[in-house]
């Protein structure tokens, strides 16, 4: 209660500089996380949305910003995976492309880390 | 997001950073204009967000707020418009309002700190930043 009336009391408006960089630094970053990694995470949850029983043209589009898996409304309106475009894009790497690696040599998938060597199945 | 009338907030928000600038204080008529304002976008419909939105942006600028007041970060004043502002926009709106603010304030802070000085006026962030909510959305 003290508390709450000291705040009332208080009118200044100043803030310390050091905390005001901190704050701004962190929404900085995470303003770029959001922007690097937002279609990601939504087209993940979106793909997992249009699988479940019920997905619905109405309530839901067909997958669109970064391709991770392709889908399609179907006659009945319902939206569901798209056999023939998973079929066709079925040589393209879509996770290395969803990262931004772009397509890899023949075989090989995702490079772990720098310097290794790629992973082949 | 936001439809209604913006630069009634604005014009408040440039106000309270002309007295935040010369005298390093918020009077408390500003906060409680915008409450106002918010009661009556409310009562006209003018609002996208609804009532308990805005008490849920109420809570949310008030825990920040009264967080950051004790701990000495920002004044009293600056705590008060926190809650004005998150009344206002709903917990949505306020979350983007706050990074466009506080991006607003590091700018600011950099400047403050090349004049050398300790604490800045926090006001002109809320104003700059909500400048960019409206113009960036």
């Amino acid at each position: 209660m003290r508390m709450l009336v000291r705040l009332l009391k208080n009118r200044r408006g100043a803030a310390l500089v050091e905390y005001a960089l901190l704050v701004a630094g962190v929404a900085l970053i995470s303003a770029a996380a959001v922007s690097v990694f937002g279609h990601k995470t939504s087209d993940m949850i979106a793909t997992v949305a249009t699988v479940l029983p019920g997905a619905h043209a109405d309530d839901n589009n067909p997958i669109a910003s970064g391709h991770l898996i392709e889908t399609a409304p179907n006659a009945d309106g319902s939206i569901a995976l798209d056999p023939a475009g998973v079929l066709a894009g079925n040589n393209t790497q879509r996770l290395n492309e969803n990262l931004g690696y772009g397509e890899l040599a023949d075989g090989a998938q995702l490079v772990t880390e720098t310097g290794e060597a790629p992973v082949t199945p | 997001m936001i439809t209604f009338a913006l630069w009634g907030p604005f014009v408040l928000l440039a106000l309270a950073s002309v007295w935040d600038f010369r005298k390093r204080e918020i009077p408390d008529a500003i906060p409680m204009a915008l409450l106002l304002w918010t009661m009556a976008a409310h009562v006209w419909h003018a609002t996208p967000v609804g009532w308990i939105s805005a008490g849920e942006g109420l809570a949310l600028g008030l825990a920040l707020g009264i967080a950051a007041f004790q701990a000495n970060v920002i004044g009293g004043g600056d705590a008060k418009l926190l809650a004005a502002l998150g009344a206002l926009l709903g917990p949505l709106a306020f979350a983007v309002f706050l990074l466009f603010a506080s991006v607003a304030g590091g700018l600011l802070a950099i400047v403050a700190r090349l004049r050398g000085e300790r604490d800045l006026a926090y006001a002109p962030a809320f104003a700059l930043g909500w400048l960019g909510l409206v113009l960036l959305r």
